[in-house]
């Protein structure tokens, strides 16, 4: 069964008496544990199509189906428990609270999950660790560098464990050695079973995925997939 | 998440602005600590009142003519009660203990230390028994004193502590209106500095007040003890049918009972009640407003982490808690200090200007519970925005 199912998903956006598409009859999927990148210019509609899939938006027409579960129907308290159990978010521009230190930013999906204060000390500890940022955990997001904070925003939206992991141009505002940092950890995960769906302008990044999805003006134009085993096949 | 976990969440938000957070409070800390105040100082009345007045006894009537002095047809000028009036009331009403006249006036004392105003009051030594008081030093005038209308006084307690402070005031003499007058006893202290407190007063045979002070027979009051609190009313009655034929044409006069005075008091404290309620609800419903406003502000200043709250999984019940109980912290924190501002405001002013007091843990009580409400009645339209919010939009905005 697919972890994400999308049957002709259109997002219309109404400004005034202008309609605009943002999303037009997509149709998608993706298999459980599979590492897939969406490519497109920009304002083709590709962080709306994430919004949609991380159970943020509702699309205009047609449905969503998350982990076989149809999203259309559920009612925002449903929705929100589904982004803090199944779906880790690492969104384009980090999205971190200023007023908390990087620990207590990976603490706080664990806190609407109602994981006891000890626990999650423990699991946002263990996150940081995993994105190499242990020794920052004390710090406000502006007392760290763009890819710290990147990693602080990665370590948050893997302290749940999720099932999926989304990721909006993550490496987007970082030099390429940061982004191959980064990208090292999208890589170690998927390895160890995650499905990672990301966003990226940047073709060596989406290299790193075994499934590429082009973009334009709303709709999906190409899919390319396995990559890396054509290649090394040949 | 758990309700201790939005406690600790509206802690910090208050923490993090804490002069903004000061200021929001303030119109909560001045609506209940006035409240406070001011109930515990008109309970502190109130309370000394009623006890003065049960200190006289409950069976206590007073006589008392609408004007001292009327004018008759053919234009003599008579006293309305006199001393006849009183006597006629202790001989045939059944209902009457005791009676004393007052024949009283304000005058001039002179002693060695100087001049004083004091009440002057002619009287009998009935006086004593009807007001529940005694003699520590000396003695009470005697019949014979009376009848030879003696210049003779017995001091109340704070006469005798004024003008003679270090000495027995019991053989000494005064002056009352340049009249020398023999210092024959003084009374025990009650300590309740009443309107009509023997403590204030000088006594002297209502003879001597009638004819060697004033020259006047006009009394201003009778006083009456009934047989028991039970017979009041009897009493009241034997009074009106004794002394209205012999009342002097177009005269009146008003018969009061402590228990009439009693209520008096409690429906003057009842409209006090009132008033300050009416001022505590104004004054709440300006700070609950403060706290609406600050709410709003807030929510619109942190709409940016209101969405990534939701984005990471918070419920809209989630926000909504957290906002609310940021309000309701706000407000109940503001009633607790206002609570303590308004015990320690009303004691300061009962230092100051000697009021009493009475601190009353159902006031403390109705103010915190109604802090309480003030936040979660203006803070829940404010939440419920921020609840409301689309966590995308919300995401979008910057700051
Ligand atoms: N809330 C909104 N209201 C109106 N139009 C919107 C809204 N959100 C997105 N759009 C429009 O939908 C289209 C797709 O936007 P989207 O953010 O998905 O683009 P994108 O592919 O992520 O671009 P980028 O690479 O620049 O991030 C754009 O034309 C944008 O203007
Ligand atoms: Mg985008």
């Amino acid at each position: 069964m697919s972890i994400i199912a999308f049957d002709s998903v259109s997002k219309v956006y109404r400004m005034g008496s202008e309609e605009i598409h943002a999303l037009r009859d997509v149709t998608f999927r993706m298999a459980p544990g599979d590492f897939t990148a969406i490519m497109g210019s920009s304002g083709s509609g590709k962080s709306t199509m994430m919004n949609i899939i991380g159970c943020l938006d509702r699309p205009t027409s047609g449905s969503y189906y998350f982990d076989g579960r149809s999203v259309g129907t559920l009612k925002e308290a449903q929705l929100a428990a589904i982004r803090r159990s199944k779906i880790g978010f690492v969104f384009q521009s980090f999205h971190l609270l200023t007023r908390a230190s990087a620990l207590e930013n990976v603490e706080m999906p664990l806190v609407y999950a109602g994981v006891s204060p000890k626990k999650r000390r423990q699991q946002a500890l263990a996150a940081l660790d995993q994105v190499g940022l242990a020794d920052r955990a004390h710090h406000r997001p502006y007392e760290l560098s763009g890819g710290q904070m990147q990693r602080t925003a990665i370590a948050r939206a893997l302290v749940n464990r999720p099932r999926l992991l989304l990721a909006d141009e993550p490496t987007g505002a970082l030099d390429s050695a940061t982004g191959h940092e980064i990208m090292a950890i999208f890589r170690s995960l998927h390895a160890e079973g995650m499905s990672i769906l990301l966003v990226t302008h940047e073709q060596e990044i989406a290299q790193c995925a075994r499934m590429i999805v082009h973009f334009r003006d709303g709709e999906i134009t190409s899919v390319t997939k396995e990559q890396r085993e054509e290649a090394a096949a040949l | 998440m758990t309700f201790l976990e939005g406690f600790r969440l509206a802690a910090r938000g208050i923490r993090s602005n804490l002069l903004r957070s000061v200021l929001t409070m303030l119109g909560v800390i001045i609506g209940v600590g006035s409240v406070i105040a001011m109930v515990s100082l008109g309970q502190g009345a109130s309370a000394e009142v009623t006890q003065r007045i049960a200190n006289m006894g409950s069976n206590l009537l007073m006589v008392q003519p609408g004007r001292a002095v009327v004018r008759t047809s053919g234009g003599t000028r008579v006293a309305v009660l006199t001393v006849a009036h009183e006597q006629a009331i202790a001989a045939h009403a059944s209902a009457v203990a005791a009676t004393a006249p007052e024949l009283s006036q304000t005058a001039n004392i002179r002693t060695e230390s100087g001049s004083h105003e004091f009440q002057v009051i002619g009287t009998t030594a009935s006086y004593l028994e009807i007001r529940n008081t005694s003699i520590v030093s000396g003695r009470m005038f005697s019949d014979e004193e009376k009848r030879a209308a003696d210049r003779v006084v017995v001091l109340g307690a704070n006469p005798a502590a004024e003008l003679f402070p270090h000495t027995d005031p019991v053989g000494e003499t005064l002056r009352i209106n340049q009249r020398t007058f023999l210092i024959i006893g003084v009374l025990e202290a009650k300590g309740d500095s009443a309107m009509m407190s023997a403590d204030d007063s000088i006594l002297v045979p209502v003879t001597t007040a009638e004819k060697r002070l004033f020259g006047t027979d006009a009394l201003r009051m009778i006083n009456v003890k009934a047989v028991s609190s039970d017979h009041i009313d009897a009493a009241e009655a034997q009074i009106e049918r004794i002394l209205s034929p012999m009342l002097p044409e177009g005269a009146e006069i008003r018969i009061t009972n402590m228990q009439q005075m009693l209520d008096t008091m409690e429906e003057t404290s009842m409209t006090f009640t009132l008033l300050l309620a009416g001022i505590a609800g104004v004054s709440l419903l300006v700070g609950g407003i403060g706290i609406m406003n600050i709410m709003l502000v807030s929510v619109t200043e942190r709409t940016k982490e209101i969405g990534i709250r939701r984005a990471i999984g918070g419920t809209p019940k989630d926000i909504l808690v957290q906002f609310t109980l940021e309000a309701i912290f706000l407000s109940s924190l503001g009633g607790l200090i206002g609570i303590a501002a308004g015990f320690s405001g009303a004691q300061l002013l009962s230092q100051a200007m000697g009021w009493a007091v009475m601190f009353s843990g159902s006031a403390a009580v109705l103010g915190f519970g109604t802090a309480v409400t003030i936040g979660l009645f203006f803070g829940i339209w404010p939440a419920s925005r921020a609840a409301a919010l689309d966590p995308i939009l919300a995401l979008r905005h910057d700051m």
